[in-house]
Order: structure tokens, then C-alpha cells, then sequence
């Protein structure tokens, strides 16, 4: 596993129960699919988390209350919390589980430290992402290959303070 | 009839009985008798000359006349006290649209103007509920448009609440342009343009269309 655990520093836990707010310049809603399809430059606001791409698509549960299930964004997605930056191809945040995963050349970017790879699991309960290359061969979400040269490979650059 | 004065003697006048006096020639039942005797011909000559000229006369026909002057008039074409206004969709299905007060100001102006209206329609889970404070009902296309806030009810309990919208019976479909706004169980939304297909019950928003979900509470609009 070449994933590097990034030590968080105090990210607060994210409430995954916040309002969501959703801005695009298309928005359908399935109500007997249960679903939401988002087109045209999309942003999503949560609590202090923002993900922005080109599509996105809202999968909810309304039996008793309203449950957001998952959350796919597809086309130059940006998650950004806190300090903390991320870019890929695809994201998904899975509401139950709490975790944000995006593949296709990721880059994280968290303070002064920088990290790309194939693939980034950010865990909104404890703060930690983590990049590896296992999956970048071929991202399993888009299932295409990506093309970055260091395939499978994780690379990064860390601040060291001087004190 | 003779009218020369008879003679007898005043004795023998006041021996008649008054039966004899009513029966003596001459006398009122007689003048009676002679007159009717005259006056009974005419009389059906009369009748016989108007059992035949009444019928031709075109007085006879009328039976009601109604004087537009005195009648009650109203200056729209129609005004109608809860209004019950039947129609059929696309499918086939019908539509009822029932208002309290529905007025049509005028013959070319095909828009009936309804307060606190009331459309019911036909989805395919069941019959669904449109109500609203006012609406104006274009006939011809039959589109009733919405000034301000309207209420969706489906048959399982989906409600809808949207502003500025217009309902196409026809399509069963709510359009709005111009900025929309509204609620449906999933969420609060608004946007520019609106279009709502109640039978698949897809809203498609566009133009900075937002969208909040509150997840944990589901909230009836």
C-alpha cells in the first residue's frame, strides 16, 4: 500500500446531517428516482465543505425522513475544507460512511504541503486523507486510464517548520 | 211583444198572487225573456266571428316576454359563482377546475379570471390537487396561470408548493419563468425558469437554479 497517512491537524469533524445548498445553472430533480442531477458548473455547500464540478448527481432516501445517500460529481471536481484543497476527475462522498473519495490525478493540497496521486480518501469524521496510486492504473470510477506519467506512484511535497 | 195597457179592474189586480204578478204577460219576466231573446244570437254571433279572427292575430304566441332594458345585466360575458369547468387532458383523462367566482370580461378575450381555484387532475398513482388563491384560465390553450403561490397535493401525500408558475392542463405539466420559487418534500428550490412534469414528477429548474436539502427532516411544504 503506498498510501501516506497524513497526520490532520485539528480539521473539526465534519456533520454530514448539515443543510446541503446546491448552485448550478441546471438542476432536475427525480423525485421518483429519488435523485437529483446537477449540470453547469455546480457548487455544493455543506457545513464549511464545498465541492465544486461540472455535473454532479444526489442520490436520497425520503422514506421516513430525508437521507442524502452519495453524492457523485464528475468533470474537474474541487473539494476544499478548511485549508485543505483537493482537484481530481471524480468524487464521490458517500453520506453514510462519511468519506469523500475522488480518483483521476488527484491533487491535494493541505496548508504548504502538496500531494498527488491516483487515488485521495478523505475521511470527514477524523480529518485524514490519504492518497495512494493503488487504483490510478485505471480509476475505477471513470474506468478510464489516467495519463500522468508516475503511474501508481504517490508524490508530494511537505513544509518542515524550523522551530 | 204587445205593450198596450191592459184592462181590468183594480180589484182584480190586487187578487193576483206574486207568482201571477212575476207570469203576467207583459211583465219583467217577459222583458227579460224578449230582451235575451234578442241579445243570446248576437252574443254567439260574436263569439263565432272571434274563435275565428283570435287564432290569426300573432299576439297569441308570445307567452314570456323578457324586456332587456328591465333584466338584471352584468357588463362581462360571463360571471359565474363557483364554477365547475370540466375538460380532458392529452390522455384523455379529465380535469375539473372548480372556482369560487369566475368572471370573463369579454367575448374576445378568451381568459376567465377565477378567485381561490381549485384544479383536480389525474396522475398516474392517483388524483391530484392544485389549489390556489387566483389563477386565469386561458380557454384556448387551457393554461391557468398563477399570479402568486400555488399548492400541489398527489394522491400518496407528495405535495409541492411554487410560485410564479403557470399549469398546462393539457401536458399536466407547471412552467414558470421569470424567477421561480418552491418546496417539495426533498427540498426548498428556486430558480429562474421552471418546468415541472407532475406525472413523472421531474422538476427541472434552470437559470441559477439552487437547491437546499435538509437531510434527517422531511419536510412538508
Amino acid at each position: 500500500l503506498g498510501g501516506i497517512q497524513l497526520h490532520a491537524q485539528a480539521i473539526a469533524a465534519h456533520n454530514s446531517n448539515a443543510p446541503v445548498d446546491f448552485d448550478a445553472g441546471r438542476i432536475e430533480l427525480q423525485d421518483k428516482q429519488n435523485r437529483v442531477a446537477l449540470s453547469g458548473s455546480v457548487v455544493v455547500r455543506q457545513a464549511g465543505l464545498t465541492v465544486r464540478s461540472n455535473r454532479m448527481l444526489v442520490n436520497y432516501s425520503d422514506a421516513g425522513t430525508l437521507q442524502i445517500q452519495r453524492l457523485t460529481a464528475t468533470g474537474g471536481v474541487q473539494v476544499t475544507r478548511g485549508n485543505e484543497a483537493a482537484s481530481g476527475d471524480v468524487a464521490v462522498y458517500d453520506f453514510n460512511r462519511r468519506i469523500i473519495t475522488m480518483a483521476g490525478n488527484v491533487r491535494l493540497r493541505r496548508g504548504g504541503d502538496t500531494l498527488s496521486g491516483g487515488r485521495l480518501v478523505i475521511d470527514l469524521r477524523s480529518g485524514v486523507s490519504s492518497v495512494d496510486g493503488r487504483a490510478s492504473g485505471s480509476s475505477s470510477v471513470t474506468g478510464e486510464t489516467t495519463t500522468d506519467s508516475n503511474t501508481g506512484r504517490v508524490s508530494g511535497t511537505f513544509s518542515v517548520p524550523e522551530n | 211583444m204587445s205593450t198596450h195597457r191592459r184592462i181590468e179592474t183594480a180589484e182584480a189586480k190586487e187578487l193576483r198572487s206574486a207568482r201571477q204578478h212575476f207570469a203576467v204577460p207583459g211583465g219583467s219576466h217577459d222583458k227579460l225573456v224578449g230582451f235575451l231573446g234578442k241579445v243570446l244570437p248576437m252574443g254567439v254571433g260574436v263569439l263565432a266571428a272571434l274563435m275565428i279572427i283570435t287564432p290569426l292575430s300573432p299576439r297569441g304566441e308570445v307567452s314570456f316576454l323578457l324586456d332587456r332594458n328591465k333584466v338584471a345585466m352584468i357588463d362581462e360575458r360571463l360571471r359565474v359563482e363557483n364554477a365547475l369547468y370540466r375538460g380532458k387532458d392529452d390522455e384523455g383523462r379529465p380535469f375539473s377546475l372548480t372556482a369560487g367566482e369566475a368572471v370573463q370580461r369579454s367575448g374576445n378575450e378568451g381568459i376567465v379570471r377565477m378567485q381561490d381555484l381549485v384544479a383536480r387532475l389525474l396522475l398516474p398513482e392517483g388524483p391530484a390537487r392544485v389549489g390556489a388563491e387566483a389563477g386565469s384560465y386561458m380557454i384556448d390553450d387551457r393554461q391557468v396561470d398563477f399570479p402568486d403561490e400555488i399548492n400541489v397535493t398527489a394522491a400518496d401525500g407528495y405535495r409541492m408548493a411554487a410560485s410564479g408558475v403557470a399549469l398546462d392542463l393539457q401536458t399536466k405539466k407547471l412552467v414558470g419563468s421569470g424567477g421561480v420559487s418552491g418546496a417539495v418534500p426533498a427540498g426548498t428550490f428556486s430558480a429562474d425558469r421552471l418546468e415541472v412534469d407532475l406525472s413523472e414528477r421531474i422538476v427541472a429548474l434552470d437559470g441559477n437554479a439552487k437547491l437546499r436539502m435538509v437531510p434527517g427532516k422531511l419536510r412538508i411544504p
